[in-house]
């Protein structure tokens, strides 16, 4: 099933155009985040019930509730580094993960406010994949990685640039964690939707521009791995987040009055928008910078390079 | 005053800590978060409790679950090599009362730093140096225990040293009322009971005021988040299961940690 919160952070279940309540099988708790987890850690019972209603009842229009975040205000987002191959003929790089800041979460139909700060040169959008956790979980082997997967959804790594597309603050990952550059939504697809989170299609637009178009098949280390990985030091808590890492093949600006859109085929699509009170502005369309790994940048800056690149 | 959680065997609870011990709030509020919020308000109620008896056998407790802990790192380098502020988010995993050496994928030395821990009192967003009083809520001492691999500073050692309990705070809150100029704190440490640091924090590059502004201009702070001020790491020795490392700051307490090995880690 597609699980969302909705209207005041009620659950609900995603079905035929519109929102399934069940708010009464799934007490609300105090905050929107403890509901959902209150779903996560309680799902194997409600399952039946939960089926049963999202076959029977009436569902709500879409266009008669606001989404919400799925998952609000997660204990710990975690984001894998550069982890696609971007069909690049090199040699591996070593996993690493850094901690996104949990309280710039926002949903479906929400604004990405760009900082008054003027330290980044420039805002990007990245769109990934996010593994929304079931726990406690630790030291989970990577053929045990189903047990700390509850499901998916889509995230958008929104991220300020110090120079290039290096991200401001240097190692410390801080130009991701400005308030509000953690858009996520629609829903989470529970994981027995989605039989090979390495095969998942994800797009994403800039006011109808399209700009990441990749496939998670591509992804250097696969989602076993990096529940391996995450959990040999930290403890993941249901309702936490994985995201993926992006293919920066796409990458480009966001900047004052754009909308932002994402799918990932099979989980959902959701869109959000940008305010910038300082209405900077850049060239629109994929960045193109000499560090950029888009296959024509590639070819551009780096000629030595081309022969590398392996097909989109 | 000096805000704990504490324990007697069960459930966590909120206390005072006076001369005599630590006396029970929990009718007051059900933990030290909602206590900051509302703490003007409780703070003539709880004055008067300073002379109940206190709890039995209470033993103390980080004295907070921060949302938040962000780590000031590089602050003491010298001139030199002196950077932008840089700060880190911690997980909130790596709070508790001991410090579990992780079970990793490859060799890593851990150092604790000892540091000043800011209390913030939020919502905090674009407060200015001048104004970064608004932002303080107390004091407490923190370890920031950070792994130093063989790798370099953009490996993977800012990862590893985000594992759970690798930053004990405590061993209580001071309120801010109380440290007219945090600035001019003394920090000390002993692993093992034998010196390791000791610095002013004065003599950082950027000062509390600087890092409050800093960081709420990228985001929100909320009450009870936590900013752990940086370190001069000289003096600093890697950690081994068995250990003990004290964290003093003057006026805020005395912080008294041990170290285990994680099973299936030799020692």
């Amino acid at each position: 099933v597609k699980l969302v919160l909705y209207d005041q952070g009620l659950p609900g279940i995603l079905a035929d155009g519109g929102v399934v309540p069940v708010g009464d099988l799934v007490p609300p708790r105090e905050t929107p985040q403890a509901t959902m987890e209150a779903l996560i850690d309680d799902f194997e019972r409600l399952r039946p019930a939960l089926e049963q209603r999202a076959n029977q009842a009436e569902p709500i229009p879409l266009e008669r509730v606001k989404l919400r975040a799925p998952l609000p205000r997660p204990s710990k987002v975690l984001c894998c580094i550069a982890n696609y191959w971007e069909h690049a003929q090199r040699a591996p790089r070593p996993l690493n993960v850094f901690l996104k800041n949990p309280d710039a979460v926002i949903g479906p139909g929400e604004t990405i406010c760009l900082p008054d700060n003027t330290t980044p040169w420039m805002f990007m959008h990245e769109a990934e994949l996010g593994i929304v956790l079931t726990g406690p979980s630790k030291r989970v082997s990577q053929r045990d990685w189903r047990s700390a997967v509850f499901g998916y959804t889509c995230m958008m790594d929104i991220t300020g640039r110090g120079e290039g597309r290096t991200t401001w603050g240097r190692w410390t990952w801080l130009g991701k964690s400005f308030d509000t550059f953690c858009p996520m939504g629609p829903c989470i697809a529970t994981a027995d939707e989605i039989p090979d989170p390495n095969n998942l299609w994800v797009q994403f637009w800039n006011d109808g521009q399209l700009r990441h178009n990749y496939s998670t098949d591509d992804m250097e280390h696969p989602v076993p791995e990096l529940i391996e990985f995450a959990s040999r030091g930290l403890t993941l808590r249901s309702g936490d987040l994985i995201a993926c890492g992006t293919n920066h093949e796409g990458l480009g600006p966001v900047q004052d009055g754009e909308t932002l859109e994402m799918e990932i085929h099979g989980i959902g699509r959701f869109a959000v928008h940008v305010r910038d009170p300082l209405k900077r502005s850049w060239e629109r369309g994929i960045y193109m910078g000499v560090d950029s790994t888009n296959h024509e940048a590639v070819r551009r800056h780096r000629p030595q390079d081309a022969h590398l690149l392996r097909p989109v | 005053v000096r805000l704990a959680t504490f324990t007697t065997g069960g459930a966590p609870q909120p206390g005072v800590v006076t001369s005599r011990g630590v006396v029970a709030l929990g009718d007051l509020a059900p933990s030290l978060g909602p206590l900051i919020d509302d703490f003007e308000r409780l703070r003539p109620a709880l004055e008067q409790r300073l002379g109940d008896e206190p709890v039995p056998g209470a033993r103390l407790l980080a004295p907070i679950r921060p949302g938040k802990i962000l780590c000031s790192t590089n602050l003491y380098a010298s001139q030199a090599e002196a950077t932008p502020l840089l700060m880190t988010l911690k997980s909130t995993e790596s709070v508790g009362e001991q410090i579990v050496l992780p079970d990793t994928f490859e060799p890593w030395d851990f150092f604790p730093e000892a540091e000043l821990g800011l209390v913030i009192k939020g919502p905090a967003k674009q407060v200015s140096a001048a104004d970064w009083r608004s932002a303080v809520f107390g004091y407490t001492c923190v370890v920031d225990v950070m792994a130093r691999g063989n790798e370099t500073m953009f490996g993977r050692d800012y990862w590893v040293s985000k594992s759970d309990s690798l930053c004990p705070m405590g061993p209580w809150i001071t309120t801010a009322d109380e440290i007219p100029d945090p600035q001019g704190l003394r920090v000390q440490s002993w692993q093992n009971g034998a010196p390791a640091q000791d610095f002013l924090l004065s003599a950082g590059h950027s000062g509390i005021p600087e890092q409050i502004e800093f960081l709420t201009s990228v985001m929100t702070l909320r009450s009870g988040d936590v900013i752990a001020c940086g370190t001069a790491p000289e003096g600093a020795r890697p950690l081994a299961g068995g250990d003990h490392v004290d964290v003093e700051i003057e006026r805020l307490g005395r912080l008294s940690v041990a170290v285990t090995a994680s099973a299936g880690v030799a020692a």
